[in-house]
């Protein structure tokens, strides 16, 4: 049989890109593209994950989590294309948050003041809730990492792909997801922004048995990357919503 | 039933960082009678705990210490073994060399030696319990560098946390990776931590203190939960996992892009 004819993938460059029926998949990197697929723009209905008026979303506890890996005051908040989340007033009410902005994007909604664009100042603290799956592009994905601060920390959470069989995966079929990324593909752009990468499970995942939900830690300083380790020496998984 | 209202300690100091320590007082939640005395470090959170020394060489094993999927025996492999594979995922190369502290009764140094990129594997222990012509008595540490060190639920045995610590980084190298497994203290009430009434737990570590003994030995470290820690040993069980080198640490944690747990045995039987 005759070898599935192989493309340039966008992220590690190798003559890898294998097409598949619904994606075409890197065998050397692991990312995942739909590169046709024209996305729905962010969910707009409050969910658990969104958080309600009720109960606390992922991003108030993704944002607290990095709060008190940061251990210092007066950080601001980027929320990457942030959707109707509820979470806003908590995350503004963390003691040490003092700002806290909408980081727009194509395709980005958002429900509340101030906007603001990539490239256009640093943050502290860059909440990418569900929103990686939106980027195909290296470029794109470096340009929201040059907003991360010289101590500062971008914490995004998705679904990696695993090495398993993704055929069935209902994240990839999503309307909302146009690439799954892959620890390594996600390591290159880092490391191209002079980041660095760590991973790990959030509490859903166990919880509710999503095998390839992670959060995906971006840094620079070794000072965050010994708060990032001393933090999970005290807790064995990352704090997210309430599973339903 | 409660923690007793801590006091400070007159004269002690922490025996990782010299910090002022507290003293505390605990008794266990559940129907046996154990009770506990510990220094409480105000600054790394250390915990030394006090008059609970075992000595194996004159009191032998404990039961937990024996038995169980956690000690590898002759055809499955516990989870020393596991703990290599951890290891292998963060270093290059073959004809590894692996040093296991604290042996005991294990059969894993077999299982480890099968690996394809394992060439040899030394033990060290208070005793040579399988006549292993590979063995190193523990003041003898130090002599040799290994490539991976492993030490499974060996340092809350530690009498001396700064010397004992200094002797296990001894046996590294420049790329070494050591992975050690223990539960961490979390600050929640000890009355329901059994970890530090079992006989010989003397030392019950923090991420902190931790940390702190890592950069006296110039040393990185992180830390990873293993599968044992989902099913039967609790959330506070943690994989330790460092090196001198900051890389292979980061390659690591590619690792844990694909694996929600550390490998560890699979446990399935009920608490």
């Amino acid at each position: 049989m005759a070898e599935p004819s192989k493309s340039e993938c966008p992220i590690c460059h190798s003559q890898t890109m294998v097409k598949k029926p619904a994606h075409a998949v890197c065998t050397h990197c692991g990312f995942v593209t739909l590169p046709k697929k024209t996305l729905q723009a962010a969910n707009t209905q409050p969910n658990a994950r969104l958080g309600t008026e009720t109960s606390a979303g992922r991003s108030f506890e993704m944002a607290r989590m990095a709060a008190l890996i940061c251990q210092r005051y007066d950080l601001s908040v980027g929320l990457h294309n942030p959707g109707m989340t509820k979470d806003v007033e908590r995350i503004s009410k963390i003691p040490m948050i003092s700002e806290v902005a909408s980081l727009l994007t194509e395709n980005g909604v958002t429900n509340f003041d101030p906007k603001f664009q990539p490239g256009d100042r640093t943050f502290d603290i860059i909440i990418m809730n569900e929103t990686l799956q939106t980027i195909r592009s290296k470029d794109r994905l470096a340009s929201i990492l040059k907003d991360v601060g010289p101590d500062g920390l971008c914490i995004g959470s998705t679904d990696l792909n695993d090495g398993s069989d993704i055929s069935e995966s209902k994240f990839l079929n999503s309307r909302f997801t146009g690439a799954m990324w892959s620890g390594k593909s996600l390591n290159i752009c880092a490391g191209e922004a002079d980041l660095f990468t760590d991973f790990r499970v959030p509490t859903i995942a166990v919880k509710n048995k999503y095998r390839r939900k992670r959060y995906v830690f971006f840094y620079k300083s070794s000072k965050i990357e010994n708060a990032i380790r001393l933090y999970f020496s005290k807790t064995p998984h990352a704090p997210s919503e309430r599973s339903q | 039933m409660t923690i007793d209202f801590p006091i400070r300690s007159k004269d002690n100091k922490c025996v990782v960082c010299d910090d002022k320590v507290t003293h505390l007082s605990a008794s266990w939640h559940g129907k046996t009678d154990a009770h506990m005395h510990a220094n409480r470090c105000n600054a790394c959170g250390f915990l030394e705990v006090l008059d609970n020394p075992w000595l194996y060489q004159d009191e032998g094993f404990t039961e937990n210490s024996t038995s169980g999927p956690r000690v590898g025996n002759e055809t499955t492999p516990g989870r020393e073994y596991h703990m290599c594979q951890t290891a292998l995922t963060a270093i290059e190369g073959n004809d590894l060399s692996v040093f296991i502290l604290g042996s005991g009764l294990s059969k894993d140094y077999k299982h480890i030696g099968a690996l394809d990129r394992i060439s040899e594997v030394y033990v060290s222990d208070y005793s040579n319990f399988h006549n292993n012509e590979n063995f190193i008595a523990i003041e003898d540490q130090g002599k040799r560098k290994f490539d991976i060190v492993l030490a499974c639920e060996v340092v809350e045995h530690f009498e001396n946390p700064k010397n004992d610590w200094a002797l296990l980084a001894s046996n590294l190298h420049e790329t070494s990776v050591f992975v050690l497994s223990t539960n961490l203290y979390d600050d929640t009430p000890l009355e329901k931590h059994w970890y530090v009434y079992i006989p010989g737990h003397v030392s019950y570590h923090t991420g902190a203190a931790i940390q702190e003994l890592c950069r006296q030995n110039d040393l990185h470290v992180d830390f990873r939960f293993p599968l044992v820690g989902s099913q039967t040993a609790g959330p506070r069980k943690r994989y330790i996992i460092g090196s001198k080198s900051d890389k292979a640490l980061r390659d690591l944690s590619l690792f844990f892009a694909d694996n929600m747990f550390a490998p560890s045995e699979n446990d399935q039987r009920k608490k």
